[in-house]
């Protein structure tokens, strides 16, 4: 749970950076990169399209404060972002969206779970998700790693707060289908 | 393994993260970018005015020699700091005082960090009390009226200055609560109330020496400023103080629900951030502590103070009030008087009252709720100020009567002239009352000649 004081930081840096300051800039960078790195990685799972689709996320990011345009949370706003690029990225490439999930996906799970280096832990839970739908995925990680509020992810999915609800149940579910057993 | 512990371990999923090189790198070259596009829309926006000091600045850069260049920003320099030296000891009212104060904000605008700048605004305000201390300290003759008046602004503009450097404090420990630690925070809002309670009682003796009433109300002000400031600093630590206890509790929160699930005793026993958040919870609870303490302190003086006032003074001056209201009602306002009197039969028990609730205070600090205790001082303060501003009334209202009681001295009944003479009744139909007049022989034809009717009173012959 965010604090008061982190609240207001932020508040303050954001209006420095609709100014143009790059100070506030390097303030929301350090806040978020690892954040959106983390959430496009598990969507696109290589790391040299992660970082790549990351650097586009920011830049988005800075135009769009600057051309004066309001923004309601910060940070609904930088996930929406980082969502779309996928998609974007998805559609230039014109790879096929993984909406659900298929058998002929667990090849990109392995390599998913290569080509990371992290504890034993996040590998076994990484291939549990990795077999959740997009949406699933995305509202667990918004949810349970980034802290965020319903609010806040009905804005980054576009989808009102009863549904985002709903998603997550359904999510847990299926997530407690996967790892039965275990 | 269960769905909760589940959850819980989704958080393990925190440790995806990028390259460390890979990400000083981006952001390199984010700011880069951003500061390029800075750049542009500068150009873009530069006035007329601008361009033109734009296009001289690269003619000189490019046609005048870089020694002159040397030369004249020496000498520039060497003027600079010559007029600072002698800035620096200026005070309101001098020619140079402009200067240190235009030298004291390009200070500020240098100073990046925020805690830095709250001790530059802080060493301003001592530096404008050691001004107002200067200005005061020469005495001036009761005819120099000019001297005077000259007095009188230099005053109001120091107070004036120093009202806004202790606002600009306040502003800056609030920048300072945004983007620093709960302990650095708290450190300096105890510095900021070490000044502000110099300052205060600086204040305060200075208001007692001056008789000039102009510059007494313009203290006054400048003391009220700093009390505003003094008062909000400490809730600002207390704020910080809370915020903290908050966190650690829900981070504990949180370790109890690992804990729950959790089957190895590693996890239980790493030091981690909580054990740092908890070493940090306990530096801030004694600073802050130290401060509510102070607080508590100061006003237990100020209470024992205004009792000894309230008992010592009261009595003597109610029975001089008494006698000039006996004497002379018209010169006083009657119903002013009667108020006064009240108010002091009301405060008189006032002092204890208000020690009764700073022990309560005290009590709530040794138990550790900060904010309950300086609610309590906030709540003494106010019992105590009532009692003092009776008794200022009742200066006031001395100085009235001690007026009164000079003028009622000054007046001597008319007896010279007045020698015993025949007693003259006028008649019923020129006046209402039968009056006795006393006059001189001489007066007699004078009177005779008026037409008027002398009875002569038959007592007397």
């Amino acid at each position: 749970m965010k604090s008061i004081k982190s609240n207001l930081q932020e508040k303050i840096a954001f209006l420095k950076l609709r100014s143009g300051d790059s100070d506030a800039f390097a303030f929301f960078y350090d806040k978020y990169v690892k954040s959106i790195y983390r959430f496009i990685y598990i969507k696109v799972s290589t790391k040299q399209v992660a970082e790549d689709l990351t650097q586009d996320v920011f830049l988005k990011v800075w135009q769009h404060l600057v051309d004066k345009k309001n923004v309601r949370s910060f940070q609904a706003f930088i996930f929406r972002v980082a969502r779309n690029t996928v998609v974007d990225h998805y559609r230039s490439s014109k790879q096929e969206l993984p909406l659900d999930y298929m058998p002929e996906s667990v090849e990109i799970v392995e390599e998913l779970i290569l080509s990371v280096d992290k504890n034993l832990d996040a590998e076994l839970l990484l291939k549990d998700i990795a077999k959740l739908k997009s949406e699933y995925q995305e509202v667990l990680l918004l949810r349970y790693v980034e802290d965020m509020s319903i609010d806040d992810i009905a804005h980054v999915m576009a989808k009102n707060k009863n549904n985002i609800r709903v998603i997550i149940h359904r999510a847990l579910s299926k997530l407690k289908t996967i790892t039965k057993g275990k | 393994m269960r769905l909760t512990k589940k959850i819980s371990r989704l958080r393990d999923l925190a440790s995806i993260q990028p390259d460390k090189r890979w990400e000083k790198t981006m952001k390199y070259d984010l700011l880069d970018e951003i500061s390029s596009q800075n750049r542009l829309m500068q150009a873009y926006k530069l006035s007329n005015a601008q361009k033109i000091d734009l296009f001289v600045m690269r003619f000189f850069n490019r046609m005048a020699p870089s020694l002159s260049k040397a030369l004249s920003a020496f000498l520039v320099f060497m003027m600079f700091f010559g007029v600072n030296i002698a800035a620096q000891a200026s005070v309101p009212g001098q020619p140079l005082w402009p200067v240190k104060r235009s030298i004291e904000e390009v200070e500020i605008a240098l100073t990046f960090s925020p805690v830095n700048k709250t001790i530059k605004h802080i060493e301003q305000v001592d530096e404008r009390m050691a001004e107002i201390d200067k200005i005061l300290e020469k005495d001036i003759a009761v005819d120099e009226v000019e001297v005077q008046v000259k007095q009188d602004i230099a005053i109001k503009q120091a107070v004036s200055h120093l009202e806004q450097d202790i606002a600009s404090v306040d502003s800056a420990l609030q920048v300072v609560k945004e983007e620093k630690e709960a302990i650095e925070i708290v450190e300096l809002v105890k510095k900021v109330t070490s000044v502000t309670k110099g300052a205060i009682t600086d204040l305060e003796t200075q208001i007692e020496d001056t008789s000039s009433t102009i510059i007494e109300d313009a203290l006054d002000g400048a003391k009220d400023a700093n009390e505003e400031v003094k008062v909000a600093a400490v809730d600002l630590a207390i704020e910080v103080h809370d915020e903290i206890v908050a966190e650690t509790l829900i981070a504990e929160e949180i370790v109890v629900e690992e804990l729950n699930s959790s089957s190895t005793l590693e996890e239980i026993t790493a030091e981690g951030p909580e054990q740092s958040r908890r070493e940090e919870l306990e530096a801030v609870k004694i600073l802050v502590a130290e401060i509510v303490a102070e607080q508590i302190k100061d006003l237990s003086a100020q209470i024992d103070t205004t009792k000894e006032d309230v008992d010592n003074v009261v009595d003597e001056e109610l029975v001089e009030l008494a006698v000039v209201e006996e004497v002379n009602e018209a010169l006083l306002e009657e119903e002013e008087v009667v108020v006064i009197l009240d108010d002091i039969d009301n405060i008189k028990d006032n002092p204890a009252e208000a020690a009764v609730i700073l022990d309560e205070a005290k009590a709530l600090l040794e138990e550790g709720s900060f904010k309950d205790a300086i609610e309590k001082v906030s709540e003494s303060k106010e019992l105590n100020d009532k009692s003092e501003v009776i008794l200022e009334k009742l200066d006031e209202l001395q100085d009235v009567t001690e007026e009164v009681v000079e003028e009622l001295e000054n007046v001597e009944p008319v007896t010279e002239g007045l020698e015993q003479g025949r007693k003259i009744e006028v008649l019923p139909d020129t006046t209402t009352s039968t009056q006795n007049l006393d006059i001189k022989p001489e007066d007699e034809e004078i009177i005779e000649s008026s037409g008027i009717d002398i009875v002569e009173d038959p007592e007397q012959s």
